[in-house]
């Protein structure tokens, strides 16, 4: 059922009023202009989610925080004996590493009953739908440093753990070992240890794919920013035949996979910096994420004061670091210790400095311009 | 599980608790050379906006905080503290509490804290210490003096003129 967002709005502070009335709102519909597009997790679609309860989480005697113990495949081998030989034995073990939980918040947003009574929009409801995006922007960000973490862990432990640079002056001169990342040829070509990103060759997805595939692991999917996405629409004849180029041309690029991986976009260039590919195993290869407690809602009406506030508890864990490559499409190194100067615009923006607003309208700048008179 | 060493003695839901990185990061692993505990105080870094222990590390020369800091939530080794990389402070809001990161000497009823460097467990923490010296910043008022710890109030910032 529609109706007017005023009468949306005075329903909503009117049952937050009455005891047993804050319940959710159906949508009135809006007529408003939006900002910017809010998108749902990447990150859950590399890692599904799994819901998971306390029962199946362990504690600690120290503090009273969980984590969840996952177990890693044991090794073992054959060999080939002759009929008198004996195969070697092995006291079979198996490692297993702990996945923290923690909770993932939305602002306490606050406003009174009476102000409420300014807006036409149905505000409370597109906070509170727009809240839900907004945290699964922070799980984002969360599995961004986790996976950059694993691949640098990777990097590190190549290059005889000493912080080793990797950018393309150390490539070209073969002064640090490739083990999780690597350069595009654009940029190789370049030839400059700087933060200036070249358009994704099909060769670069090809050199990922083989990292993996060295690894007796199998590639299976990407995450690309839009950016670089769009330079799929760049590729000649060459890479891609008549057909696809002509596609292309007219409708951009459509399919959902390039080079056998499964293409999984973002426009969050904020989190995943443009210049960066990642690409991973099946889940079962590379990790965890557990749902502790689903999205939660809470509001009170505190005199004329409205507060509301959504949470969810989940748990990210990347077990087997060596299921995740990397693909740089800069020259510069954002190695930890061994940094190139610029390196943060690589690099997920702080909390703090999410949410930046698009619009202008609190500076004046709508068209055409006209005062209230 | 042991005695917190930082207890609340008023109400936890008024406060404004708030996550911050470390500037070094080693401070949140349970079992590093100094990991923090709670009840010690922080205080903001200058360039970045992370928090870190004010003083020298040494118990010896006890520098007196001059800025706000704030007592960690947060017992040694949780879990959320160390796969986030953020330690909960208290940040706003006034409240009673004790604490065992302190040094009790001279301390009696109605008497100003501060925070400085002193040896908890072996180790230097940053802890409260009545004070008495124009300048440094007050975190704290005694109400109780107890074996090993302090109850005290925190009504806000501001220094000893």
């Amino acid at each position: 059922m529609s109706m007017p967002s005023q009468a949306f709005n005075d329903l909503f502070f009117n049952s937050v009023g009455s005891e047993g009335g804050r319940d959710k709102i159906a949508e009135a519909g809006g007529k408003y202009i939006r900002d910017r597009l809010r998108e749902v997790s990447f990150a859950r679609k590399i890692i599904p989610a799994e819901n998971i309860s306390r029962t199946e989480c362990q504690r600690s005697v120290n503090h009273d925080t969980l984590v969840k113990i996952v177990d890693i495949e044991p090794n073992s081998k054959a060999m080939a004996i002759t009929f008198r030989g004996s195969p070697t034995a092995r006291y079979i073990r198996a490692a297993r590493f702990e996945i923290p939980f923690f909770t993932i918040t939305s602002e306490k947003f606050e406003k009174t009953e009476q102000e409420l009574l300014a807006y036409e929009m149905p505000i409370t409801k597109i906070i509170e739908e727009n809240s839900v995006k907004d945290m699964q922007e922070i799980e984002d960000r969360q599995f961004l440093l986790f996976i950059e973490a694993a691949v640098q862990g990777m990097q590190l432990d190549a290059n005889s753990n000493v912080a080793t640079a990797y950018k393309v002056s150390t490539v070209l001169a073969s002064s640090v070992v490739a083990s999780s990342v690597v350069k595009g040829e654009g940029t190789l070509a370049a030839g400059a240890d700087d933060f200036t990103v070249y358009p994704i060759q099909k060769q670069d997805l090809i050199k990922v794919k083989q990292l993996m595939h060295r690894r007796r692991l199998k590639a299976v999917q990407i995450v690309i920013t839009e950016p670089d996405f769009d330079n799929f629409s760049s590729w000649t004849i060459q890479d891609v035949g008549m057909t696809i180029a002509g596609e292309t041309t007219v409708e951009g690029y459509k399919a959902n996979t390039v080079a056998g991986l499964k293409i999984i976009r973002t426009i969050k260039t904020d989190l995943l910096r443009e210049g960066n590919v990642y690409c991973f195993t099946a889940p079962e290869f590379l990790g965890r994420f557990y749902v502790l407690n689903q999205t939660k809602f809470y509001i009170d009406k505190i005199v004329n004061v409205i507060q509301w506030q959504s949470w969810e508890d989940i748990a990210i864990g990347i077990g087997n670091i060596a299921s995740i490559v990397k693909l740089e499409l800069f020259g510069g190194s954002v190695t930890p210790g061994a940094t190139t100067t610029g390196y943060a615009s690589l690099l997920p923006v702080e909390e703090e400095d999410l949410a930046a607003v698009n619009n202008k309208v609190d500076s004046g700048l709508t068209y055409p311009a006209v005062d209230q008179y | 599980m042991a005695t917190p060493y930082f207890e609340f003695k008023s109400d936890v839901a008024t406060l404004l608790r708030r996550d911050f990185a470390p500037v070094t990061a080693s401070d949140l692993q349970p079992n590093g050379s100094r990991p923090l505990v709670e009840g010690e105080y922080l205080e903001l870094d200058t360039t970045e906006f992370k928090v870190k222990r004010g003083g020298d590390n040494n118990a010896g020369t006890a520098n007196a905080a001059t800025v706000p800091s704030f007592p960690v939530w947060a017992e040694r080794g949780r879990y959320d503290v160390q796969g986030l990389g953020k330690v909960p402070v208290i940040y706003l809001g006034m409240y009673e509490a004790e604490s065992q990161i302190v040094d009790t000497t001279g301390a009696d009823e109605g008497d100003a804290l501060t925070v400085v460097d002193l040896t908890h467990g072996s180790l230097v923490r940053r802890g409260l210490k009545k004070t008495t010296t124009s300048g440094d910043m007050v975190v704290g008022w005694v109400v109780r003096v107890l074996t090993g710890k302090l109850r005290f109030i925190h009504t806000g910032f501001s220094k000893l003129p």
